[in-house]
């Protein structure tokens, strides 16, 4: 009897330490995954969602790409309600377009950005934003040299990311107004009473520091 | 160009890009630079660059906002529905519609222009003539834009009346040549003039010029009769 109740807690202690290990070699290994990056990007979600309509895919877009949409929609003046709807629009047209997705052009957020501004211009100025044909250069001009215009790599996402965080917040404020607002910098200047020149010069400086951090972009 | 003008159209024209790709630009200049980008894999760089300050600062700055409980359900209970396909026929019928819209020139109109036409003017767009030598297409914009936009078809060597501007004129040459004050611009040059440029552009000699030209004000002419129209040129 006590032989078999021992070798039963033994047996429970080794289902435990059994238990234990597997959690830690998963853990492990999700650690592995995370550091090799296998773990799906931002920009792989949409490939899956282009290729197989991937909904587990869609779901974690939505989840952390609308609730700042609406914060990005709601910056630029958008109640609430409307901001949670074209966040909700936008999103859709993310399936819808996926397929046009290329992530050797863009990144994830700066695509969904751009929907997303698309979708305030239909919005409010219920006007069609023109958009333009880049499939077909008609220039022939071979002396031209097609220019990296890639910018899409972790790296440059975080040198861009640490140069915006970087800015004095005089150009660092113009930059947002920018593009929260969607305020042309004639628009800035009038609000802001600051002359049209002054605001031109910071928002020169704030480009020519971000366009810095992309290093190689610029040749 | 000289030096001054060039450094103020350069200037102008950066700006002007920036506001395209934050999505502040009014509809008339941003069908110019739509078109320009359609034409330069340099523009297009540039502007994917600014567009991609648009997406870090999405990501970074925007402190997320909680949707609404059922928003994920309603596009999650969308995602197939055939409201869709039926919007996808819609921009599919538009995608060939814009292929249809005949203009009568010798050279290409950039995409972004062919589209606007095919959804704004119901006929086909015909020149009108302005000037001896000079013809003109007045494209419709949104009631809400300020803007002006037109093409324009400038007979070999003719010479346009002398004008200035109140405010910005952006042009984009599209086919042909044309010769001011300023310099000389080939097929698909651009530059924006402001108040600070009196010119009297004159066409290529042996092909003419067609350009694609968005205002936000009226020219002002500063030369002989056509000073009398001034005043009604609003």
């Amino acid at each position: 009897m006590s032989f078999s109740g021992q070798s039963q807690r033994f047996s429970l202690y080794e289902q435990e330490n059994n238990l234990l290990n597997a959690y830690m070699m998963q853990k492990n290994s999700a650690h592995i995954t995370d550091s090799a990056n296998n773990t799906p990007s931002h920009e792989d979600m949409i490939v899956a969602i282009a290729e197989k309509q991937d909904k587990d895919s869609f779901v974690e877009l939505f989840e952390y790409f609308a609730p700042r949409l609406k914060s990005f929609l709601m910056r630029g003046g958008t109640n609430p309600d409307l901001a949670d709807e074209l966040a909700q629009e936008t999103m859709l047209s993310v399936w819808q377009k996926a397929g046009s997705f290329n992530p050797d052009q863009a990144r994830a957020s700066t695509w969904i950005f751009t929907i997303a501004r698309n979708k305030r211009i239909d919005a409010f100025r219920k006007a069609k934003r023109p958009e333009p044909d880049i499939d077909n250069f008609e220039i022939e001009d071979k002396s031209i040299v097609m220019p990296d215009i890639r910018i899409t790599s972790d790296e440059q996402a975080a040198a861009l990311s640490m140069a915006l965080k970087s800015l004095p917040e005089e150009q660092a404020s113009l930059i947002r107004k920018s593009y929260f607002e969607e305020k042309t910098h004639m628009d800035i200047a009038a609000e802001e009473n600051i002359p049209l020149g002054t605001v031109k010069s910071r928002i020169r400086l704030a480009l020519d520091k971000l366009r810095h951090s992309l290093g190689g972009l610029e040749r | 160009m000289s030096e001054n003008a060039k450094d103020i159209s350069h200037d102008h024209l950066a700006h002007l890009m920036m506001d395209y790709a934050s999505g502040a630009l009014d509809e008339g200049f941003a069908l110019v630079m739509a078109s320009y980008v359609s034409l330069s894999p340099a523009a297009c760089a540039q502007l994917r660059q600014l567009e991609s300050i648009g997406g870090a600062l999405l990501c970074q700055d925007c402190e997320p906002e909680d949707m609404k409980e059922d928003s994920l359900q309603n596009v999650m209970a969308r995602l197939d529905d055939y409201l869709e396909q039926i919007e996808k026929s819609t921009a599919e019928t538009l995608e060939q519609a814009h292929m249809n819209v005949k203009i009568d020139v010798d050279c290409c109109i950039p995409k972004p222009i062919t589209q606007h036409i095919a959804a704004q003017m119901p006929a086909a767009p015909k020149w009108s003539r302005l000037l001896p030598g000079i013809e003109v297409i007045n494209i419709p914009l949104s009631k809400s834009c300020a803007n002006q936009l037109k093409l324009i078809k400038l007979d070999p060597a003719t010479t346009t009346p002398a004008h200035t501007h109140r405010g910005l004129e952006i042009t984009l040459v599209l086919d042909g040549a044309f010769t001011d004050e300023t310099g000389s611009y080939p097929a698909g040059s651009i530059l924006a003039h402001d108040e600070h440029v009196h010119h009297q552009p004159v066409s290529c000699p042996k092909q003419g010029c067609v350009c694609l030209i968005a205002t936000d004000a009226p020219l002002r002419f500063t030369q002989g009769l056509m000073r009398l129209l001034n005043p009604f040129l609003k």
